[in-house]
């Protein structure tokens, strides 16, 4: 239960515009008489926005909105309900969901632990003052400012991360890192996770970068950070809630570091990646 | 147009208007489920997604707009996307004249925010009769309007239920309900081209700016564009 300003900035002009259009058209038209020709470029926008919608939606889509958008589409003229295409639509572009979804799973790479009480000496460094230590199959942070870094590098990947944090913790996830031993929002993508952070970036958002639309919270309880890196596009979600999506292209691959910093303490588990 | 008979506002009109809104809730429901479940996934909370449905009270314009949300939201292609697709409003509002002419400040402004496609058409219908109560208009735009609200927040909690991502094909419903409204849209052969050139346009402009709502914008204005260029070589 939230208000986000942008948003709520973005609803109130939807709605002043709606308004405006309902009230405005009256009051306007009524004393200026709009040419035929304004009337016919407006008699043609309903139907022609819709097909600049759908086009590039169905598209620029997969097997599930080509099969879903055929299925409505015969679904409405063989009916001529605007109601059963919803169901129908849907219905199928759900189940070749499930069986792209199938068929991928068998193919897909398969998802690496990357950090592990076992690996930890061989392919991770300690950079920074942070005396991480292991505890219950969790690496822990509590004191000291610092980051642990792989070594190895990364491109295009997912990312998934549980972490368990205090409203106070000043933690966060590097990712694409081009320099191990200098770790920054500058050198790197930082998504961060500090749930009281004052102003800007947040937990969720991408430091220095994008801000996350929605308050979202990460102590408490585990959670789960998932990063998704693909070229110039990354996705970020906690706990399956979209966070934020950012499309730059200053890092293309690089390490990733996980940071501890200052008071109250981080948990890091099942750090998980998946080429793409 | 001038009247012979003064135009009233009743009560006996507004509940006229609220007997002849029931065909138009059954139509109207789907589209609020579906509005509120995009809203969900897009991460607006309940109450962002709930003033939206109530202050905007546009279906197809909300969800055109939801369709373009992104996480953070572009505050200026949202609502230039939503504000295309109201664009007809400016052109039906007047029609209703004979009757808004009679009427004085909140009676005015406020019936013609609880106009919508559905029951415009109905009153337009009930003026040509010579219905003289103009508080049809309201009446019939009230249930919708409540029905459009419940339906959104129900579609909010389910979707709040089921924690679905983006991708997954639920989502689709906003696709299937487009598809759904624009095969009616289609007036004939003098659509084809427009239809064609929004259709291309569009595609373009998605590439070219990927994570924007100005597609559907500029797509919407080039086939409206096209639309006239055609009549005036081919008037028919």
């Amino acid at each position: 239960m939230s208000l986000h300003t942008p948003t709520v900035i973005t609803i109130l002009l939807m709605a002043l515009g709606c308004y405006g259009c309902r009230a405005g058209g009256y009051w306007l038209l009524t004393r200026v008489r709009p040419s035929a020709a304004v009337q016919t470029v407006f008699s043609y926008i309903p139907g022609c926005l819709f097909v600049s919608f759908v086009i590039p939606a169905v598209i620029g889509g997969g097997p599930k909105e080509w099969v879903g958008a055929a299925v409505a589409l015969l679904t409405v003229i063989l009916t001529g309900s605007v109601i059963w295409p919803i169901f129908t639509g849907t219905g199928a572009a759900w189940m070749v969901w499930l069986l792209v979804g199938t068929a991928q799973a068998a193919e897909a790479p398969r998802w690496q632990t990357l950090l592990a009480e076992s690996n930890f000496a061989t392919q991770w460094q300690s950079v920074g003052d942070v005396q991480w230590r292991w505890e219950q199959g969790a690496l822990l942070g509590n004191a000291g400012d610092g980051f642990v870094v792989s070594n190895a590098r990364y491109s295009n990947f997912e990312l998934s991360v549980e972490v368990l944090i205090e409203p106070q913790t000043n933690s966060g996830v590097f990712i694409r890192c081009s320099d191990a031993k200098d770790i920054s929002p500058t050198n790197c993508y930082e998504v961060n996770l500090w749930d009281d952070r004052d102003g800007a970036f947040a937990t969720g958002s991408i430091v220095q970068r994008v801000e996350s639309a929605t308050k979202l919270r990460a102590s408490g309880q585990w959670s789960t950070l998932t990063v998704r890196a693909q070229g110039t596009h990354l996705q970020v979600k906690l706990n399956n809630t979209p966070a934020v999506e950012l499309d730059d292209a200053a890092h293309a691959e690089g390490h990733l570091a996980l940071q501890f910093r200052g008071s109250g303490s981080v948990r890091f588990r099942k750090v998980e990646i998946r080429p793409l | 147009m001038s009247n012979a008979l003064p135009v009233t506002f009743t009560r006996a009109g507004f509940l006229r208007g609220v007997r002849a809104s029931p065909p138009l809730l059954i139509g109207g429901l789907p589209f609020g489920l579906v509005a509120g479940l995009t809203a969900q996934a897009h991460g607006l909370s309940f109450l962002e997604s709930t003033l939206m449905s109530a202050t905007v009270f546009a279906g197809s314009a909300q969800l055109i707009a939801l369709g373009v949300w992104a996480a953070p939201v572009s505050v200026s292609t949202v609502s230039l996307a939503s504000l295309t697709m109201n664009l007809r409003f400016l052109l039906m509002g007047p029609l209703l004249a004979p009757w808004m002419d009679h009427l004085r400040g909140w009676r005015r402004w406020l019936s013609l925010f609880f106009m919508i496609d559905h029951n415009w058409a109905l009153a337009l219908k009930e003026i040509e009769k010579g219905e003289r109560d103009a508080a049809f208009l309201i009446g019939s735009g009230v249930p919708i309007w409540i029905v459009w609200v419940v339906s959104s927040i129900v579609g909010h909690l389910s979707g709040s239920l089921i924690h679905t991502g983006p991708g997954h094909p639920l989502f689709f419903a906003a696709l299937s309900t487009f598809i759904a409204l624009l095969v009616p849209m289609w007036r004939g052969k003098s659509d084809l081209l427009p239809w064609l050139v929004a259709g291309s346009v569009a595609l373009v402009v998605s590439q070219a700016l990927p994570h924007t709502a100005w597609h559907i914008v500029i797509g919407a204005l080039a086939g409206g564009i096209t639309g006239l260029l055609q009549q005036r070589w081919r008037p028919s």
